[in-house]
C-alpha cells in the first residue's frame, strides 16, 4: 500500500513536471502584442487616412504654438516682464535665435510631413470608397504639406545662400538621407501642393476647405512676390468664399473657427492636445501681471501706432492697461482659443496690396478694401481720395501690422518681405534689415545636421 | 564460519544527529573507509549498513562544522553538529541553490541580515553602500520612499535598464517607477522627483541575507536578465526550538547634509545694481525699470525684506518605526512572522510617508520525503511625496528682497513661489504590494530533488494630484488621478542531483520556468473647478481619461553543474536558453553559458608547511555571457497611436519596428584569490573582471524627416574593467573585549569602445547636450570649455576647438554671431559621470555590554556638471529675478582682476553649459554610526534581551564638491545616459535614531 501511495505521488509529479514542459515550450507565449495602437501594415483604407491627416492636424497644433510669441518678439512688439524661460527675445536680433524655440517646429513639422507622405503615396484611387471621399483626403493632405512647407521655408532659409530645408514627398526611413534644397525649389512644391489641394477640395472639402486652400495660395503667392496670382486667389475668396467680416473685432477671437471671417483655424480641444498657439497666447498675453510674460512694448511699432490712433477698437477692445502696462490680451481671451491661420480681413489687404503691385497704381477698389479694414475698427485714419502708390502702400503695411499683429507671424515676415527697419528696444533709432536679415532665421536643428552631413 | 565471522564483524551502526536540541534532517553520513553513505531521516536518525569498528565515519551538513569519527561498535550514537562560525563554511545563496563558501568558484558578495537590521534604511538596497565592493549606490535624496540607483561592476547599459535585478525568495521585485513612464508623463510628475521606489515595500528587517552576483558564472543562471547583476534576497526563516519574539522601536530625527549659499537681501541689491548700470542702463532707473519691484512690491518694502527661500522648503524631519517579529517551529512546522510600521515626516517640507507591512514564512514537512511552504508579504505605503522641482527646486527663482506673503496676507508671486508651490500643490501616492510564492519539494531519491515554485509580485498603485488654480499661469486647478495595476508571475520547475561518490561531487540542476508581467494604468485628469474644495478629477468642467497597459513574457531553460574533487578542484558550468515577447522576431531566443574553475590551494598536502601562516588560499576564474533584457515593451512593433484633431480619431507614428532587436550581450571574464591568514584572523577577497557589453542598445537619433527622432537599436560596445578588494580582520577577540574591521575597495573604468559606423560620437537629441563618444565613458555631455575670466574686460574666456585658443565672449560673438551659436560649435565630449573607485570601511567594537560600529564610504573621481542653482546664478539679473550664490561676489569689477567670476550684467541666459559649471564630488561619509547597550537583565526575568542604541546617517561628510551642492552623493536619474546634470538638485538628509530593542 506504501508503495502504491509512493509510486501515485511520483507519477503526479512527473505529470506536474510534464505539463510544467509543455506549458512553458509553448512559443506562443512569447507572442506579446501591444493592445493600444495600431500596427503600420492596417493602413490600407480610407478611413485610416483620414485619421493620418487628423494625426498631422493634431501636429499643426504644436507646429504654430510658438509662432505668435516668436514673431512678435522678433519685432519687438512685446516686452518680456521675467521669464528665465523666455529669453528677452528682443535681443535675438544681435544674438540669433536660440534653436530650442525652432526644434519645436522641426519635429512637428516632419511629424506632420511623415502622415501627409504615407497618404500621398498610398494607393489611394484603388481604396474603397467615393471619387468624394477620395478627393478629400488627398485636398487635407496636399494643403498641410504646401502649409507646413511655406512656413519651413519661410524660416529656415539661410538669407545669405538660399538654402532652406530638405524637400520630402514620399515616406523616409530611419537611414535616409537627404540633401536641402534652394528655397526656389521648395516654394515651387508649395505651390503646385496648394493647386493640388485646391483641385482636390474642390471635387468634396474635407478638414479644409477649398476656399481654405484658395486663401493659403493667396498668402503663398503674395509673399513669393506672384502677385498677380495672389489677387485671383484672394479675390477669388472674398467674392466666392462666404465670408464675412464680424463686426465685433472681439468676437473673431471668442468664437475661433466658428467665426464668419476666419478661413483657416487649428482648433484647439484641450482635452485631446493642451499644448498650441491658443494655451501658450493666453499664457503669455494675459492681462495679469504675475502670470503672464509679454505685454506691448510701447516703443515698438504696435505701441507707436496705438498712440498714434487711440481710439481704433484694435487696440481699445483687444488691449487692456494696468498696473502701468498694456497687455496684449484679447486675441487670446481664454487659453482654448483656436489658432487663427487666415482670415478674411488678411484677404482684403492682400488683395489691395496685390493689385497695386500688378498694376503699379493705386485704385479706388484698394481704398475701398483698406478701409474695409479701418472703419470695422472704428480708425481715425480712413483713407480718402487715392493716395500714391509709396504712401498707399506704406498705408498697408501699418495696416497689416495694427490687424494682425500677435497673430500667425505676418508682422515679421511682411517687415522682412518689405527690407522694413526694426525698432530699437528704446524707441530711438532702428536695427536695419541687413542687419537682422542673417539673424533672424532659423537654425537647422543640430542633431539633424549632424545625422544629415548638412 | 568463517564467512560468518567475517559477517559478525560489520555491523549496523545508527544513531541520530541533533543541532540545538533539535534533530537535523539530511545530514550526510559518510562512511569514509568503505566509501558508502547515507542520509539522515526526518527525525534526525541515521541507519549505515556495514560498519566495522575502525571505519571513518563523517558526519556534514551545510551551514555546519563536520564532524568525524572512528566507530568503536557503539550504537545509538547521539551526534550534535554546531552550526559553522567559519566564513568558509557560510552557506551562499546562489541563483536557484546554495553553496558553501569554500566551493564557490563565482564571484558573490554576501551581506547579512544582522548588518543592516535596525538601520533607518528608505529601502534595504541602500543597505550595500559601503558594504560590498563593487557596488555603487546612490540614494534619491531626502524624500521618503524615493528610488535608489545601484550599478554593479559599473553601468553596463546604453538605454536598456541598467539596475540589477531583485529576486527575493526567487521571486523577481521589479525596481523602477510604480508608474507607467507614460503615464507619469501624462500626470506630468516624471520630472518633479517625485518617483516612488517599489523596493521599499520590503522590510529590511526581515532580510536574512542579501547576495550580490557579480560575474557571469553567478549571473548566467538568470541569463537575458543577469547582465547587470543579480542581487538575491532571502527573507528570515523560523528554526525549531523556542519561539523567539523581538520588538524593536525607534525614533528619528533629520536635517539637511548642507545648505546652498545664496546672497542675502543687501548682497543682492548691490549685485543687481552693477549688474544694471554693467549693462549700459541708468542707474537712477534700477528700481523703475529692472523689474525687481514685481507684484505691487514698494522699494521701502523690498529695502526691509531678507528672506531666506530654502527655509520655507525644509524643516527638521522626524520618523517613528516599529518592527515585531515572532518566529519559531518544530521539526514539521517552522515559522517567521512580522510586522513593520514606519511614519516619516522628511525635511522636506510637505513630505509625508506611512508604511506598514507584514510578512509569513511558513514551511512544514508533510513526510521525510515532501515538503511544502509559503513566504507571503504585504506592504501599504501612503506617501505625500513633493514636487522637489517646485519646493525647494524654486528656492532661487525668488530674491530675497522678496516678502513670502504680501501685506493683505496672499502670496506674493505664486506662481514662482516655493511656500504657494508647496502649500497649493497636493501630491499622495499609496501603494499595496503583495509578494508572494509558494513550494512543493519531493525527493525521489537520495539526492534527487523536485521542486516547483509558483511565485507572484502584484502592486496596486493608486495616485492623485491636486495643483490649485492659483499657481497655474492659466489661472485654472487641475486634478489628476491614476489608478494601476501591476502583476508579475513566474513558475518554475527543478530538478536537483547531489551526488558524491568517492571524492567526486556533483549538484546538477535543470529547470524550466515561464515568467509574464503584466501593467495597466489608466489616469483621469480634470481641469477647471468651480470651487476650490473640490479636487477629484471627476468634479471638473474638462476631462481627459488616458490608458496603457503592456506586458512582456520570458520563457527558459537552465541547467548548473557544480562539481568538485575532494572540495579542493571546484568546477561550475551553466547554460540558461531564454526567450522574450520583448525581442524582435528574428532574434526571438539567446543561450547565456558560463564556466568557472576553482583550486583551493590550501587544501593540498604541499601548503602544509605554511598554513599555520596562510591557513587558506583559493584562486578561482570564470568567464561567461549573460544578458540584458531591459528593452522596454514592444519595441519590435511598428505601431501608430491615438493623436485626435478635433475630435477625429487621428494616427500618428510611434515606433518602427526592428526585427533584430535583441538583448545586450555582457561576457564577462574573473578572476579571483580568496584568502585567510593566522587562523582566518584576516580574510581577504580580490577579484579582477573585465566586462564586455556589446550590442548596446542606444536611443539611437535617427533622421527626424522619418517622422521619429530616434530609435533603440543594437549597437555599440562598452566595457567596465575593474578590481574589487575586501578584507576582513578581527583584531581582538577574547570574553569581554572584540574588535574587527572590513575594508572594501572597487575601482572601475567604464568606457565606450565602438558606437558602430558612427566615427566621432552620437549625441542624443532633445533638451541638453547627451552624447556618447568613443573613448569616453557612458553618460558624459558635450560642452564647451571655459577658460576663466579675462582679467582686461572681466568676460568670460571660452575655448575655440579648432585653434586651441580662448576667445573672450566678444572675440566669440565676432566669430560666430552669438555667444550660444560658438558655444555650440565648440563643444567637447566631457566628464566623468562615474567613480573611479568607491569602497567602504567599517569597524566593530564591543566591549561587555556595550557594542559600538561605524561605516564610512567614499567615492572618488566622479563629476558633476551644474545644476538650476548654479547656471542661473550667471544670468540672475535683469529680467530673470534669480537669486545668485555668494559665490557672485568675487565677480569682475575693475581692469586687471584677478577672479573666476565674470563681471554681472543682464545678459541673456546660455543654457549649454560648459566646463565653468563642473564640479567634483568625492566624498568620504560617516555613513553609520552606532552605539548598542545592552541591559544586564534578572536571571528570572521574562525578557531575554534589551538594548538601546543610538544611530547616525550621515553624520559626518568630508567633501570636495562645490558650495552649490547640496550634497556630494547625487541621485541624478535613471539609466545611463546624461548623468551629470540635473536642473534642480534634491537635497539630502543627516538622520540620528534613538531606539530599544527586546527579545523575548
Amino acid at each position: 500500500m506504501k508503495l502504491n501511495k509512493k509510486l501515485t505521488m511520483k507519477k503526479i509529479i512527473f505529470l506536474v513536471i510534464a505539463s510544467g514542459l509543455i506549458f512553458t515550450s509553448c512559443e506562443d507565449f512569447l507572442e506579446e502584442t501591444s493592445t493600444i495602437g495600431l500596427s503600420a501594415e492596417k493602413l490600407t483604407d480610407i478611413s485610416s487616412m483620414n485619421s493620418l491627416n487628423a494625426g498631422a492636424f493634431n501636429d499643426l497644433r504644436s507646429f504654430y504654438a510658438y509662432q505668435p510669441m516668436i514673431t512678435t518678439s522678433l519685432v519687438r512688439d512685446i516686452k518680456i516682464r521675467r521669464s528665465a524661460n523666455w529669453i528677452p527675445f528682443y535681443k535675438w536680433t544681435s544674438s540669433g535665435i536660440p534653436p530650442m524655440f525652432s526644434g519645436n517646429s522641426w519635429n512637428a513639422a516632419f511629424r506632420a510631413l511623415n502622415k501627409v507622405n504615407t497618404v500621398l503615396n498610398s494607393d489611394i484611387d484603388n481604396m474603397y470608397g467615393t471619387a468624394g471621399e477620395r478627393a478629400s483626403v488627398k485636398g487635407d493632405a496636399f494643403f498641410i504639406r504646401a502649409a507646413v512647407y511655406f512656413q519651413l521655408n519661410n524660416y529656415f532659409t539661410n538669407p545669405n545662400t538660399g538654402i532652406s530645408v530638405p524637400l520630402v514627398t514620399t515616406v523616409l526611413g530611419t537611414n535616409a538621407r537627404v540633401p536641402l534644397e534652394t528655397s526656389e525649389k521648395i516654394r515651387t512644391q508649395i505651390e503646385s501642393d496648394i493647386e493640388a489641394a485646391r483641385t482636390s477640395l474642390l471635387v468634396k472639402g474635407g478638414v479644409n476647405s477649398y476656399a481654405a486652400a484658395t486663401a493659403m495660395a493667396a498668402r503663398i503667392y503674395f509673399y513669393h512676390g506672384k502677385y498677380n496670382l495672389a489677387y485671383e486667389r484672394a479675390n477669388e475668396v472674398i467674392t466666392d468664399g462666404g465670408y464675412s467680416l464680424e463686426t465685433n473685432l472681439a468676437d473673431i477671437y471668442t468664437k475661433g473657427n466658428a467665426s464668419s471671417e476666419v478661413i483657416y483655424s487649428i482648433i484647439t480641444n484641450l482635452s485631446e492636445n493642451n499644448f498650441g498657439a491658443g494655451s501658450q497666447g493666453f499664457e503669455q498675453f494675459q492681462a495679469d501681471e504675475a502670470n503672464g510674460t509679454a505685454s506691448v512694448n510701447i516703443n515698438g511699432l504696435i505701441g507707436k501706432l496705438r498712440a498714434a490712433d487711440p481710439v481704433d477698437k484694435r487696440f481699445t477692445d483687444l488691449m487692456k492697461e494696468g498696473d502701468g502696462l498694456i497687455y496684449a490680451n484679447g486675441k487670446y481671451p481664454n487659453n482654448a482659443v483656436d489658432y487663427i491661420g487666415i482670415r478674411l480681413a488678411e484677404m482684403y489687404l492682400t488683395r489691395a496690396e496685390s493689385n497695386i503691385m500688378v498694376n503699379n497704381s493705386v485704385s479706388a477698389d484698394d481704398v475701398s478694401d483698406v478701409n474695409m479694414i479701418k472703419n470695422r475698427a472704428g480708425a481715425s485714419d480712413v483713407v480718402s481720395g487715392l493716395p500714391n502708390q509709396v504712401a498707399m502702400l506704406e498705408i498697408i503695411f501699418n495696416e497689416r501690422s495694427k490687424e494682425l499683429c500677435f497673430e500667425w507671424g505676418d508682422r515679421f515676415l511682411n517687415t522682412r518681405r518689405l527690407k522694413k527697419d526694426i525698432i530699437n528696444e528704446s524707441g530711438d533709432g532702428y536695427v536695419s534689415h541687413s542687419q537682422y536679415n542673417n539673424l533672424l532665421y532659423y537654425l537647422l536643428p543640430d542633431a539633424e545636421s549632424r545625422i544629415q552631413n548638412w | 564460519m568463517f564467512f560468518l565471522g567475517f559477517k559478525s564483524f560489520a555491523q549496523e551502526m545508527n544513531g541520530s544527529i541533533l543541532s540545538d536540541g533539535q534533530p537535523l534532517i539530511g545530514v550526510n553520513v559518510i562512511n569514509k573507509t568503505s566509501k558508502t553513505g547515507s542520509l539522515s531521516d526526518f527525525d534526525g536518525n541515521f541507519f549505515l549498513n556495514s560498519v566495522k569498528p575502525g571505519d571513518e565515519i563523517e558526519f556534514s551538513y551545510l551551514g555546519f562544522e563536520s564532524q568525524t569519527l572512528i566507530y568503536n561498535g557503539e550504537t545509538n550514537i547521539t551526534i550534535i553538529l554546531e552550526e559553522s562560525e567559519e566564513k568558509l563554511d557560510e552557506v551562499i545563496v546562489i541563483g536557484y541553490g546554495s553553496q558553501i563558501q569554500k566551493n564557490l568558484s563565482s564571484s558573490i558578495a554576501r551581506v547579512s541580515g544582522e548588518e543592516i537590521a535596525r538601520t533607518p534604511l528608505a529601502s534595504f538596497e541602500q543597505a550595500l553602500q559601503g558594504r560590498a565592493a563593487g557596488v555603487q549606490v546612490t540614494s534619491g535624496g531626502a524624500m521618503s520612499g524615493s528610488m535608489t540607483k545601484i550599478r554593479i561592476r559599473g553601468a553596463g547599459s546604453g538605454t536598456g535598464g541598467s539596475e540589477p535585478l531583485y529576486v527575493i525568495d526567487g521571486v523577481v521585485l521589479e525596481s523602477g517607477d510604480y508608474m507607467s513612464s507614460s503615464q507619469s508623463r501624462i500626470a506630468s510628475i516624471g520630472s518633479l522627483d517625485t518617483t516612488q521606489n517599489p523596493l521599499s515595500s520590503i522590510n529590511p528587517n526581515d532580510i536574512s541575507s542579501m547576495e550580490v552576483l557579480k560575474d557571469a558564472a553567478a549571473t548566467a543562471i538568470y541569463g537575458a536578465r543577469g547582465s547587470n547583476g543579480v542581487i538575491l534576497i532571502t527573507t528570515k526563516s523560523g528554526k525549531a526550538g523556542k519561539t523567539k519574539v523581538e520588538v524593536s522601536i525607534d525614533t528619528g530625527f533629520s536635517e539637511i547634509t548642507r545648505k546652498l549659499d545664496f546672497v542675502n537681501a543687501s548682497e543682492y541689491l548691490t549685485l543687481a545694481q552693477e549688474a544694471w548700470y554693467n549693462s549700459g542702463e541708468d542707474p537712477t532707473l534700477f528700481w523703475s525699470n529692472s523689474g525687481v519691484l514685481t507684484n505691487g512690491l514698494t522699494r521701502a518694502e523690498a529695502l526691509k525684506n531678507d528672506t531666506d527661500w530654502q527655509n520655507t522648503a525644509l524643516r527638521q524631519g522626524i520618523s517613528y518605526r516599529s518592527n515585531i517579529s515572532i518566529s519559531g517551529g518544530d521539526e514539521k512546522t517552522k515559522f517567521f512572522i512580522s510586522g513593520n510600521f514606519l511614519d516619516e515626516k522628511s525635511i522636506l517640507v510637505g513630505n509625508e510617508y506611512l508604511k506598514i507591512g507584514a510578512r509569513s514564512n511558513v514551511t512544514h514537512n508533510l513526510s521525510d520525503k515532501m515538503s511544502v511552504g509559503a513566504n507571503l508579504s504585504f506592504t501599504h505605503i501612503d506617501s505625500n511625496p513633493v514636487a522637489v522641482q517646485n519646493g525647494i527646486g524654486k528656492a532661487n527663482d525668488m530674491l530675497p528682497i522678496h516678502p513670502v506673503y504680501k501685506q493683505d496676507g496672499t502670496y506674493f508671486d505664486p506662481l514662482r513661489s516655493p511656500q504657494a508651490s508647496l502649500d497649493l500643490w497636493e501630491i499622495s501616492q499609496g501603494n499595496n504590494t503583495f509578494m508572494g510564492n509558494g513550494f512543493f519539494r519531493y525527493e525521489f531519491l537520495d539526492g534527487l530533488t523536485f521542486r516547483s515554485e509558483y511565485g507572484v509580485n502584484s502592486v496596486s498603485t493608486e495616485a492623485h494630484q491636486w495643483r490649485d488654480s492659483k499657481i497655474s499661469s492659466v489661472g485654472e486647478s487641475t486634478a489628476f488621478q491614476s489608478i494601476g495595476t501591476r502583476y508579475f508571475w513566474n513558475f518554475k520547475n527543478l530538478l536537483n542531483y547531489r551526488k558524491s561518490f568517492k571524492n567526486h561531487n556533483f549538484d546538477l540542476l535543470a529547470g524550466i520556468e515561464a515568467t509574464k508581467s503584466s501593467r495597466s494604468q489608466s489616469t483621469l485628469r480634470g481641469q477647471d473647478f468651480t470651487n476650490p474644495t473640490l479636487k477629484n478629477p471627476i468634479d471638473a468642467a474638462r476631462l481627459t481619461p488616458s490608458f496603457t497597459e503592456s506586458s512582456y513574457s520570458f520563457l527558459s531553460m537552465l541547467s548548473r553543474l557544480n562539481y568538485d574533487f575532494k572540495g579542493k578542484y571546484l568546477f561550475s558550468v551553466t547554460v540558461r536558453r531564454d526567450g522574450s515577447s520583448r525581442f524582435g522576431k528574428d532574434k526571438q531566443w539567446g543561450i547565456f553559458p558560463a564556466a568557472s574553475l576553482g583550486y583551493n590551494i590550501s587544501d593540498e598536502k604541499f601548503f602544509e608547511g605554511i598554513k599555520k601562516t596562510v591557513n587558506y588560499l583559493k584562486i578561482k576564474a570564470s568567464y561567461g555571457i549573460s544578458g540584458n533584457a531591459e528593452i522596454g515593451n514592444y519595441l519590435n512593433e511598428s505601431r501608430y497611436r491615438e493623436a485626435n484633431y478635433n475630435n477625429l480619431s487621428g494616427l500618428t507614428l510611434d515606433n518602427i519596428a526592428n526585427p533584430e532587436l535583441g538583448w545586450e550581450t555582457s561576457t564577462q571574464t574573473n578572476f579571483g584569490v580568496s584568502l585567510e591568514l593566522f587562523d582566518g584572523k584576516i580574510s581577504a577577497d580580490v577579484d579582477y573582471y573585465t566586462k564586455i557589453t556589446d550590442g548596446l542598445l542606444l536611443p539611437y537619433p535617427v533622421t527626424g524627416l522619418s517622422g521619429l527622432g530616434a530609435v533603440t537599436t543594437n549597437l555599440g560596445e562598452l566595457s567596465n574593467k575593474g578590481i574589487e578588494v575586501s578584507i576582513s580582520a578581527t583584531i581582538i577577540e577574547n570574553e569581554s573585549l572584540s574588535w574587527d574591521a572590513t575594508f572594501n575597495f572597487a575601482k572601475n573604468s567604464n568606457e565606450v569602445t565602438s558606437i558602430g559606423d558612427n566615427p566621432e560620437g552620437i549625441n542624443i537629441p532633445g533638451f541638453g547636450s547627451t552624447a556618447i563618444y568613443a573613448g569616453h565613458p557612458i553618460g558624459i555631455q558635450t560642452i564647451g570649455v571655459w577658460g576663466g575670466v579675462d582679467p582686461a574686460t572681466g568676460q568670460d574666456l571660452y575655448q575655440q576647438q579648432s585653434t586651441g585658443e580662448f576667445l573672450t565672449e566678444s572675440q566669440a560673438i565676432a566669430e560666430s554671431g552669438s555667444v550660444l551659436a560658438f558655444l555650440q560649435a565648440n563643444v567637447v565630449p566631457f566628464g566623468q559621470p562615474y567613480p573611479d573607485f568607491t569602497g567602504g570601511f567599517s569597524t566593530r567594537l564591543s566591549y561587555k555590554n556595550w557594542t559600538a560600529s561605524a561605516l564610512f564610504s567614499f567615492s572618488v573621481g566622479q563629476n558633476y556638471i551644474a545644476s538650476k542653482e548654479n547656471v542661473l546664478t550667471k544670468y540672475a539679473y535683469g529680467a530673470y529675478d534669480q537669486t545668485p550664490l555668494r559665490s557672485q561676489l568675487n565677480r569682475w569689477r575693475n581692469p586687471g582682476e584677478i577672479t573666476n567670476v565674470a563681471q554681472v550684467d543682464n545678459s541673456p541666459i546660455i543654457y549649454p553649459r560648459t566646463t565653468e559649471q563642473v564640479s567634483d564630488v568625492d566624498f568620504l561619509r560617516l555613513r553609520d554610526f552606532n552605539i548598542n547597550y545592552s541591559v544586564n537583565l534578572p536571571e528570572n526575568s521574562f525578557i531575554e534581551g534589551l538594548d538601546l542604541y543610538i544611530k547616525l546617517t550621515n553624520f559626518l561628510t568630508w567633501t570636495n564638491a562645490e558650495p552649490w551642492m547640496y550634497d556630494p552623493e547625487n541621485y541624478v536619474k535613471p539609466g545611463n545616459l546624461n548623468l551629470m546634470d540635473k536642473w534642480a538638485q534634491v537635497p539630502v538628509s543627516k538622520t540620528a535614531n534613538l531606539g530599544l530593542n527586546i527579545k523575548f
